[in-house]
């Protein structure tokens, strides 16, 4: 199970596939505010990303694999570019 | 082999057939238009299927008849015999190229290369039309037209890009909004990319509210800088070709300064009247000195900073001056330089990038934020003007929007924003910019509503209205017909799905299993047999039979079906021969007209598949010996054009075959006189023959009627091979000819010959079957009867004298046959090659269905067995071939 939930916020850990997208933006739907922690994941799918792009939710701690970082950052940080 | 590339085998190779049926119906009607639609849709998704595998010879070969195809399509190209000829000989070539594949794996050189010369020849039907490189960049994403998104590497990583030299390719993936659902994830894409170097990726749309979001619909533009080589690149992306563009990014496109603006100082207009200064002298070391200089001054995370680090960095790769002067030029506005502009007019061939930009900017390009200073600047012309400001305002103006749709790529919005200027001056008016915004915001609204309109259209239609003339500066390209046609072929195969296509192994394993059951059920009345014999249980043995009853209804119906799914029409084999027919006819100046009946007749498929060499031959006989030229048939007050036919149809369990021409017939005086010559028979013979059994003889090997042999019929295979590979699947030939008028070939086959009846007969205490169809009557002959001329016996049956042979000579067996106690012997009598024979046996047994199987192994090439087959008792049996016996 790539998708934990808690009171403050959802972990994506290993790698999150297509499976994943719907409870995650369903999820994200119905807490606005909670961050996410991707520091564990390993690799999100693209329809995973796009869940993460449209709710802009907070991310509490980027990925630590430095290709998905650099993904998450670029779609997280639409709203306000530099 | 991977079930992919065989399955995509056995599907090229009817759509083959396929095509070349069509290339033939087009021959009789050059402008039938559902048929050329329907020929170049099976070219194009041959040519897609086939870039699904590494064949890059057969997908450029494909691709070139597909854009021919395309121009004979949109009538630019005429269908003539020599184009026609050109893509049969295409879809031979391939067809080689895929039996070469399926052998061994790979497309040897030499056929490389014969389909790069063809597909050169069918290329040149092309030149000198124009808009040629628009079909060829059909098949994938434009190449974008805005390479600012380079940005996003981060100014350190394309420093060291630009210093490392290697060369770069840039990849832009738009994945289409389904791609998950095939099981696509983009990002892995991008993430297993070879050489992967850097990336941008944007939403496609704005994301909108979150709540509407459909996150299973993919909504990104990706953009990858590469390292890597071009086909690794293209073969990483294979599956998704049609959402990509792949193409080679100038070192210089990561030459883009970035940071934040910073307040501009007086100093900065005297540094770039300096730098330009120095780059009109070609001044290097100048320009070097005055952008270290201003670095030390100002903040190095400022734009400007970043902008002459890069000016630094390109006067030490020793860039062009031209490229210098235009970065400094566009430093010096404060704008981004657009290197995709430059490497166009540099290098790539502009015109089909040019059309490119057109079709891709609108809806690319934009954001939100665009928009609204878009309709607002449109707002700030459109206030009541008259007075001082105006100039300044319009100035303004025209300078914010050039910014835009510099940014955005489109140049299109550039062009007509350059005419509405002029007109704009030259009226002394703010409407004409007024209406070429106008023009230039609903197209980028109906862009990005619907990104399927061709671009201009909208523009043209404002243009209408406005006092504008000539705002719609390019035509679009015609609506995009090939995309188009490509769904609707998409749906035509998801119908087409429906059929099963199974491997021929699997179902002649059935074939043998359900073999095998026939054979295994036929054991239980053996065994019933035996529960009465020596276990005494009569009940046992009804039940038995009972039982054996069910499975054998059973069974039958099992081996009924597996047959039907065996049986194929004989269209199969009938669909080449309108090419073989049309070949050969044009090769010999003849002119015939082929018409086939009867196609739709059905047979067991290793029936058809036998009889696909011996009817081609039969055609070719008929056509360079029956059919006359032109002349001789006008001569003889026939029509110019000869009559072939080619007709199937089912009679009883029999197929009947006919082959019927209208040309000159067989004469028999000359069969008869060649046939003697030959020394097939003595002359007196051949005078006693009546005329239609004198025709016959040329089915006696070593018989050729053609005065001097040509490459067509005299391939060494006379018709005896015909007859003889007729009768070895138990079929039958007969020919009536009329001299002057035509001939006619009848050949009957049977529909199946998996289960064969046969007669079981002992000899020398064995069992031996022969088939059912050479037997007419059995009966016993009193030995007085059978009279011996020198060493051949005979006997009179029914007033016809029946020669007899003896089982024993025949076989070698080791006893003669013996008469039973009335002194009478068996005699089966049988009917071969037209003659009627007796063989005399020890006895006669019952008649049974079996399955026969040839002889294999080192007893194949045994002759006078037709094959062996298992009894239910499970011992085998021999079944003789009295053809080859006797």
């Amino acid at each position: 199970m790539a998708l934990v939930s808690s009171d403050h916020g959802m972990a994506l850990t290993g790698h999150c596939t297509v499976e994943d997208a719907e409870p995650l933006f369903g999820w994200l739907l119905d807490h606005r505010d909670a961050a996410l922690d991707l520091g564990e994941a390993t690799h999100l799918h693209t329809a995973v990303l796009q869940a993460i792009a449209a709710t802009q939710n907070p991310i509490a701690r980027a990925p630590s694999d430095p290709f998905l970082r650099d993904l998450v950052a670029q779609l997280t940080t639409r709203r306000n570019p530099e | 082999m991977n079930p992919l590339l065989q399955q995509f085998l056995a599907e090229a190779r009817d759509f083959l057939e396929r095509i070349g049926e069509r290339l033939l119906t087009l021959e009789e009607d050059p402008n039938d238009d559902a048929v050329l639609g329907d020929l170049f849709r099976l070219m194009h998704t041959l040519k897609g299927n086939s870039g699904l595998f590494d064949m890059p010879a057969l997908t450029r070969l494909l691709h070139a008849a597909e854009d021919v195809l395309d121009r004979v399509r949109d009538h630019e190209i005429g269908m003539d015999s020599a184009l026609t000829d050109t893509l049969l000989a295409t879809a031979d070539l391939v067809s080689a190229m895929l039996d070469a594949v399926e052998e061994d794996g790979a497309i040897p050189d030499d056929l490389a290369r014969r389909a790069q010369t063809l597909a050169d020849r069918l290329r040149a039907r092309l030149e000198g039309l124009a808009t040629v490189e628009i079909a060829a960049a059909e098949e994938g994403l434009p190449v974008p037209a805005d390479w600012t998104y380079l940005q996003v590497l981060g100014e350190e990583s394309r420093a060291a890009l630009f210093a490392g030299g290697k060369p770069l390719l840039a990849l832009r993936y738009q994945p289409e909004p389904e791609c998950f659902f095939k099981g696509e994830d983009p990002a892995f894409l991008l993430r297993s990319l070879p050489g992967l170097e850097g990336f941008r990726v944007s939403p496609l749309d704005p994301w909108g509210p979150a709540e509407m979001l459909d996150v299973y619909r993919a909504n990104l533009c990706i953009d990858a800088v590469s390292s890597g080589a071009a086909a690794e690149l293209e073969e990483h992306v294979r599956y998704v070709a049609e959402q990509c563009v792949i193409y080679p990014l100038p070192l210089l496109a990561l030459a883009l300064p970035t940071g934040p603006a910073g307040e501009r100082s007086a100093v900065e207009g005297d540094l770039f009247a300096l730098l330009k200064a120095a780059h009109a002298k070609d001044d290097g070391a100048a320009i070097g000195q005055a952008a270290a200089a201003m670095l030390d001054m100002i903040s190095p995370d400022l734009w400007l900073a970043s902008a002459l680090r890069w000016t630094a960095r390109l006067l030490e790769a020793g860039t062009e001056p031209e490229a210098l002067g235009y970065f400094i030029d566009a430093i010096a506005e404060g704008r981004l330089p657009d290197w995709s502009h430059l490497a166009v007019n540099d290098t790539a061939p502009p015109a089909p990038s040019e059309d490119r930009s057109v079709k891709a900017a609108p809806a690319a390009g934009y954001d939100p934020i665009a928009l609204d200073i878009l309709t607002a600047q449109r707002g700030i012309l459109s206030l009541e003007g008259g007075d001082a400001g105006e100039a300044g305002r319009r100035e303004a103006v025209l300078h914010t929007l050039r910014n835009i749709f510099s940014v955005a790529g489109d140049r299109q919005a550039l062009a007509i924003l350059e005419i509405a200027e002029a007109q704009a001056r030259a009226a002394g008016s703010v409407t004409p910019l007024l209406s070429g915004l106008d023009a230039i915001l609903s197209e980028i609204l109906s862009g990005e509503a619907e990104t399927d309109e061709p671009a201009a259209a909208t523009v043209k239609a404002s243009a209408d209205d406005a006092p504008v003339p000539a705002i719609a500066v390019e035509d679009p390209p015609a609506p995009d017909a090939p995309a188009q046609d490509k769904t609707t072929g998409e749906r035509g195969a998801d119908k087409s799905l429906r059929v099963l296509k199974v491997a021929q192994e699997k179902i002649d394993r059935l074939m043998d299993l359900i073999g095998e059951m026939v054979v295994a059920k036929n054991a239980l009345p053996y065994l019933a047999q035996k529960a009465e014999d020596v276990f005494g249980s009569r009940e046992l043995s009804r039940e038995i039979k009972g039982q054996y009853a069910i499975i054998n209804r059973i069974a039958e119906e099992m081996q009924d079906g597996i047959m039907q799914v065996r049986m194929m029409p004989v269209g199969a084999i009938f669909q080449r021969f309108p090419r073989l027919v049309r070949d050969v006819a044009r090769s010999l100046d003849k002119r015939v007209r082929l018409t086939i009946e009867g196609e739709e007749t059905e047979a067991d498929k290793s029936i058809i598949e036998t009889l696909s060499d011996p009817l081609i031959h039969i055609l070719r006989n008929s056509l360079d010996h029956g059919i006359e030229k032109p002349e001789a048939r006008s001569a003889a007050g026939k029509p110019e054009e000869g009559k072939l036919t080619i007709r199937a149809s089912q009679e009883g369990d029999r197929v009947l075959i006919e082959i019927e021409d209208d040309g000159k017939g067989i004469d028999p005086a000359i069969v008869r006189r060649k046939a003697v010559e030959k020394g097939l028979i003595d002359a007196h013979a051949a005078e006693q023959l009546s005329d239609a059994d004198a025709v016959m003889l040329v089915f006696a090997p070593g018989f050729s009627t053609a005065e001097t042999v040509s490459s067509l019929s005299g391939r060494g295979v006379g018709m005896d091979v015909v007859k003889s590979s007729i009768e070895k699947i138990g079929g039958e030939v007969s020919l009536t000819s009329r001299l002057g008028q035509g001939t006619r070939l009848v050949l009957s086959l049977p529909l199946s010959m998996s289960v064969s009846n046969v007669m079981m007969v002992t000899i020398g205490g064995q069992h031996f079957g022969i088939p059912m169809d050479v037997v007419v009557e059995t009966v016993r002959v009193k030995h007085s009867d059978i009279h011996v001329f020198k060493d051949q016996r005979a006997t009179v049956l029914r007033g016809k004298i029946v020669p007899l042979y003896s089982s024993h000579q025949v076989l070698n067996t080791s006893e003669e046959p013996k008469p039973n106690n009335d002194g009478e012997y068996a005699v089966l009598v049988a009917r071969l090659h037209g003659d009627t024979i007796g063989l005399l046996v020890d006895g006669f047994a019952h008649t049974t269905d079996v399955i026969l199987k040839p002889l294999d192994g080192p007893l194949a090439g045994l002759p006078g067995f037709a094959g062996s087959a298992l009894l239910g008792d499970g011992s085998v049996l021999l079944v003789l071939n009295l053809k080859e016996l006797l």
